[in-house]
């Protein structure tokens, strides 16, 4: 990534209580961020734009499964950071997603207190850098 | 006193009269047969040489000796040729032997003429037996010499046939021979005379033998129906003459002994006639019974054999069986208890309508008999015409009548060909009557029609005592055949019950396997239903949520941790600016503000704590069989139990857990799970609102089997009465009325330890069973296998 350029956050999740609340984490850690609340939205926004890190909801209402939306980044931004987040604990999905190749799990709501949110995020920030 | 010369007349008289006698009765018992023409010819020579040898005899001149001596020559003459001519006859060689015949009738009449001339014979008289004798002269020896060889030939004839000859036919040629031998030899004899051979006992007993001769024969046409005679023996007839006899001696007796009594004990004749009077009486009663014995016995034991036959066959066909037990029966009857020498029976095959060999008995081999008479074989076609016992022999009397076309004639030879190869004397046939029913268009009710259908075949051989069958028996054999075809037919429907019994219970079978196949399906089926749900729901519930969770928790542990900092570094820096009030009133919200999301944070972390507890338990593990805890796993059930109770969340309800720690077994968490939940639940809810309401959970390992461990699920309710406890496992089975239950499967369906059963049996290879005792309580027991480590 080119010094100086600001790092750029979308988040796909159908409950927009916790997207503005990950925005607003993200953006403490200085992150641009935005986000939109179904896949085919979101799929519209990564065509346009590049992003540096990714966070996709698995569940993710009908149509645009947040599967699909992975492979579409993976596809099209093959640098970008992915991490997928989930409420439920599925062995088998979760082995999926890493087979797509995301960087992250997180795991609804634990992940998200900002005590383990944080810290997790800084951990990928060599990675985005490295972009 | 007799002289030797009146025992020779005597014999001569006993001979004339016995073969005119024979003569006549083969005459007109032989229903113009050529065969017995000539035969009773034959007789008529024998008997008018008889006649002439008597008149000879007694002759009073020589001119009278001399011309009976003739006469009688004349007979002697013809006779030989005669017989030849019978014999071949008999012996079925005439065409062949045709012209020997003409040249020995030939020669007889020369030597006829020659009779009458002066070179044959004369007479002189003998004084040593008072008669006239005959006296060869230069000619004499060649008609001596041609009558004893045609003798020999006729010997010679039939000896070679009775070599040949089997059954019947043997016997009667046996008869023959017998008779030939005897008649002829004392025949002969008379020609010793001739010669001045008068040799004792030859003369003048040699006669007698002719006798002989009549004798044997009566008695061949008695019993072997020689020369085709049947003679029905009329039992009051034979009685009445062996009565006759018996009384003759016993006249004779009373005569002897009144004359000795009466001489040795000097009684008057008044006396010895009565007591001769009194043995007569005495004798009376038992030679009547003895005789009527005797003739019951010897004469018509045949009679009591036809109906103990009979009874015997009844019983034996009655008795439905297969039909290869039905035909061995009846060939083994006809063996055994009629005493024929072999039979076998053909069976119409129903499908393909040709008859089957049924079963054989009394052969030494088989292979003449075929396995099967097709339908259009011309025994068949014959018996369908002529629905009756057929004898083999009368068979090819039809074929010599001139009176049946040459196709007939072709088809009879054909079949009796076909039966001579079987070596049968009787065929048998049997029908079946059976009423059809037709129904149809242009018939206004339903007409009766009888069909008539062949449905077997006896064949037999000869009876063991080669007597001719007769024409009782005949009789009694078909009646038995007509009920053996309906015998047959009720064996054949009972092999087809049987097989179709067979049938029935292999489909049964099949059925039943797949019934179990079903159930075990159904049963697995279950559990995966229940399984998808529960995951499903457990994912849904685990989302739904999760997701208010994250911003409770989440925001909550901001607030606490980042705003609370923000406000108290401003109350820091700007704290000075505010009145000492509303200072420690702004401190106060900061701390409270911290405190409250702190208290809310915790809480969030519970409900988190809580929906990742039931979510774990949930888990979908895709069926995977793998080492598990036995003590962890039943905590959990506990848990998952006391949840699934709601409010009262197994209250008032003490729950024991007495378990080894160190016991490892291999199976399925969720599916375990749910099988220990449902017993807990069970146990709960059966003890209702009783007083103390415990449940205890052991476990271990199986003393009985150190592979399995045991856990036991009991508890101090009602328990289950012993009539209801082996029914508790079946699907559908439930005692439940309240309709918020939430047991496996829908409230009160019955649905629960069918699937536990199910799960522990069939999926894990363990035990599942209960014990109870009405009042005390119950106790499930379970035995999984151990994991091997």
């Amino acid at each position: 990534m080119m010094q100086g350029a600001r790092m750029r956050a979308l988040v796909v999740d159908d409950e927009e209580d916790i997207c503005d609340f990950l925005k607003h984490m993200l953006e403490d850690l200085g992150f641009e961020t935005e986000y939109v609340l179904a896949g085919e939205e979101a799929l519209r926004l990564i065509q346009a734009k590049e992003w540096q890190l990714v966070l996709v909801d698995l569940k993710l209402p009908s149509g645009v499964t947040g599967l699909h939306l992975i492979d579409a980044i993976r596809r099209q931004w093959p640098k970008t950071v992915i991490a997928a987040m989930s409420g439920y604990v599925d062995v088998g999905l979760r082995q999926e997603t890493e087979k797509l190749g995301v960087h992250d799990f997180l795991e609804k709501p634990d992940d998200i207190n900002p005590d383990v949110f944080v810290p997790r995020i800084k951990a990928l920030l060599p990675k985005i850098k490295n972009t | 006193m007799m002289f030797l010369k009146d025992y020779y007349g005597i014999a001569s008289i006993l001979t004339a009269v016995s073969t005119l006698f024979l003569a006549a009765f083969v005459f007109f018992k032989g229903r113009g047969k050529p065969l017995n023409l000539l035969y009773s010819f034959w007789a008529l020579c024998v008997g008018l040489w008889s006649v002439f040898l008597v008149l000879n005899i007694y002759a009073p001149t020589q001119s009278q000796a001399l011309l009976w001596c003739r006469l009688l020559h004349v007979w002697a003459i013809i006779l030989p040729a005669v017989y030849v001519h019978f014999v071949f006859l008999f012996l079925d060689k005439l065409p062949s032997r045709r012209r020997l015949i003409n040249f020995l009738y030939g020669i007889a009449a020369v030597f006829v003429v020659i009779d009458f001339t002066p070179w044959f014979i004369t007479v002189s008289y003998r004084p040593q037996v008072h008669f006239f004798v005959t006296q060869p002269l230069v000619l004499y020896p060649y008609h001596v010499l041609i009558f004893v060889l045609s003798v020999f030939y006729v010997y010679f004839e039939l000896a070679l046939c009775l070599w040949k000859a089997t059954g019947i036919r043997r016997k009667q040629v046996q008869y023959f021979l017998v008779a030939t031998l005897i008649g002829y030899s004392g025949g002969v004899t008379n020609y010793l005379i001739n010669y001045n051979l008068f040799i004792f006992p030859l003369y003048p007993f040699g006669n007698y033998t002719v006798c002989a001769y009549v004798v044997i024969i009566g008695l061949g046409i008695l019993r072997y129906r020689l020369m085709d005679i049947e003679v029905i023996v009329k039992k009051t007839l034979v009685f009445a003459g062996l009565f006759a006899m018996a009384m003759a001696i016993v006249a004779v007796v009373t005569t002897v002994t009144q004359n000795y009594i009466g001489q040795y004990f000097r009684l008057n004749l008044l006396w010895t006639r009565a007591i001769s009077v009194v043995i007569a009486i005495l004798l009376y009663e038992p030679t009547k019974g003895l005789l009527i014995n005797l003739t019951d016995r010897f004469l018509f034991q045949k009679k009591f054999r036809l109906t103990t036959m009979v009874a015997q066959a009844s019983q034996a066909i009655a008795l439905v069986q297969s039909l290869k037990w039905l035909a061995r029966r009846i060939v083994a009857f006809l063996v055994t208890t009629c005493r024929i020498k072999h039979a076998v029976v053909y069976i119409r095959d129903r499908d393909h309508a040709h008859f089957v060999r049924g079963a054989h008995r009394g052969y030494t081999s088989s292979k003449n008999l075929p396995e099967k008479i097709e339908r259009h074989h011309p025994l068949i076609r014959y018996l369908e015409k002529n629905p009756g016992p057929v004898e083999v022999t009368r068979l090819t009397e039809r074929v010599s009548n001139n009176k049946q076309t040459e196709e007939l004639k072709n088809e009879i030879q054909e079949i009796s060909n076909f039966l001579k190869a079987a070596n049968a004397e009787v065929v048998i046939p049997s029908f079946l009557r059976r009423r059809i029913d037709l129904f149809g268009a242009g018939r206004e009710k339903s007409e009766v029609e009888r069909e008539i259908e062949l449905r077997d075949i006896l064949i037999l051989g000869a009876k063991k005592s080669d007597e001719p069958y007769s024409d009782e028996e005949l009789e009694v054999f078909h009646s038995l055949a007509q009920e053996s075809a309906i015998a047959i037919e009720n064996a054949r429907l009972y092999d087809e019950a049987v097989q179709r019994s067979k049938l029935l219970a292999e489909i049964n079978k099949e059925l039943e396997e797949t019934n179990e196949k079903l159930r075990v399906t159904q049963a697995s089926l279950i559990v995966a239903e229940k399984n998808a749900t529960m995951v499903g729901m457990a994912k849904a519930i685990a989302h739904e949520i999760n997701n208010p969770l994250s911003t409770v928790d989440g925001r909550s542990r901001y607030i606490c941790r980042d705003y609370a900092k923000i406000f108290r570094d401003l109350l820091n820096r700007y704290g000075h600016l505010m009145s000492e009030e509303d200072r420690a009133k702004f401190d106060k919200a900061i701390h409270d503000t911290a405190d409250y999301a702190s208290r809310i944070n915790t809480s969030a972390s519970r409900i988190g704590v809580v929906v990742k507890t039931l979510t774990n338990i949930l888990k979908d593990t895709k069926g995977e069989m793998g080492p598990l805890s036995l003590i962890v796993m039943c905590r959990e059930a506990l848990e998952a139990a006391r949840f699934s109770t709601y409010e009262e969340n197994l209250g008032g309800c003490e729950m024991k857990l007495d378990m080894a720690s160190n016991v490892v077994i291999q199976g399925n968490l969720e599916q375990l799970l749910q099988v220990f939940v449902n017993l807990i639940k069970n146990a709960y809810e059966a003890m209702g609102s009783q007083r103390d309401r415990q449940v205890i959970i052991r476990g271990g390992y199986d003393p009985e089997d150190p592979k399995m461990a045991r856990i036991e699920v009991a508890d101090n309710g009602p328990g289950i009465p012993p009539d209801i406890l082996p029914k508790i496992w079946t699907q559908g089975f439930s005692t439940k009325k309240r309709k918020n239950d939430d047991s496996l499967g829908a409230p009160g369906q019955g649905q629960g330890l069918f699937v536990c059963k199910h799960i522990i049996e069939s999926v894990h290879n363990g035990v599942i069973y209960a014990e109870s005792e009405v009042g005390k309580g119950t106790t499930f027991i379970i035995k999984l296998p151990l994991a091997e480590l």
